[in-house]
């Protein structure tokens, strides 16, 4: 089994006026330069943008895909970076690589996530590793 | 200044139907929490974000961490205080804020679940 791993890109259908309404209701999150045209625009940005926080939840999504094939790893540790802005119509890509780390089934992903404009607009690491036994807090 | 500045305890339910609105809206799988249902979490920073006079729409996020002691479940209680632990001006016109969010198990108190980090970045905003 290889220690270090290539990600192939998985693109995420193109962001929508719905996909950011239901994300919004679902995560609570008020601000309407996410949902409206004026009040994007009125507060200096191109347009409606996407919840940087969608774009990180595809990312850990990836990152649980690649847990659950391994056996059910579970993430310990998320960390995203954003680098720019995602609009209505963009279409991201996640890839990166997986490295081993340690000895006790746990892995480390680097991802990065682009658009259809080969722009970098997220990065992320994300650290999986084995279940733990039991419910002790620690 | 701002930094030590808190707000909570807060206390919300992870209940079922919550969770599965917010996996169907990340296009997550049902059956488990999704790994970023914590950002349903951020009353502190919205509140604190309204004491400090910031408004919603100059806000950027710029980074997230989550450290996780466990997966969320179903059915957790989480509380939860959020504190900014750094405020920092660059420009002139840019300010970048970092809140630490400790959410505990409602029901175990003193059981830390997750801490959260988050980076924002105000636009055009002067103290």
């Amino acid at each position: 089994m290889s220690a270090n791993e290539s990600l192939a890109g998985r693109a995420f259908p193109a962001i929508t006026v719905e996909t950011l309404r239901a994300y919004a209701e679902a995560s609570g999150d008020p601000n309407r330069i996410h949902l409206d045209e004026g009040a994007a625009r009125a507060a200096g940005l191109p347009g409606i943008i996407a919840h940087g926080m969608l774009i990180a939840a595809y990312a850990a999504e990836r990152a649980r895909d690649f847990g659950r094939e391994r056996g059910g790893l579970e993430l310990r540790r998320f960390q995203c970076r954003f680098r720019a802005m995602t609009l209505l119509g963009d279409v991201v890509t996640i890839s990166g690589r997986a490295r081993r780390e340690g000895d006790g089934g746990a892995w480390a992903l680097e991802l990065e996530t682009t658009n259809q404009r080969s722009e970098v607009v997220m990065i992320s690491r994300v650290e999986l590793g084995s279940r733990v036994s039991g419910d002790t807090p620690r | 200044m701002s930094v030590g500045e808190s707000a909570g305890p807060f206390v919300e339910e992870v209940t079922p139907g919550r969770v599965e609105a917010f996996a169907a809206a990340v296009g997550a799988p049902r059956g488990e929490v999704p790994s970023t249902y914590l950002t349903r979490l951020r009353h502190g920073e919205f509140e604190l974000f309204q004491r400090l006079g910031i408004p919603l729409e100059r806000v950027l996020h710029g980074e997230q961490e989550y450290e996780f002691d466990r997966p969320l479940r179903a059915g957790d209680r989480l509380s939860y205080s959020t504190r900014i632990t750094s405020w920092v001006r660059k420009r002139g016109d840019l300010s970048i804020l970092v809140f630490e969010t400790s959410y505990e198990d409602g029901s175990l108190p003193g059981a830390r679940v997750a801490l959260a980090r988050t980076t924002i970045v105000v636009r055009g905003q002067r103290p």
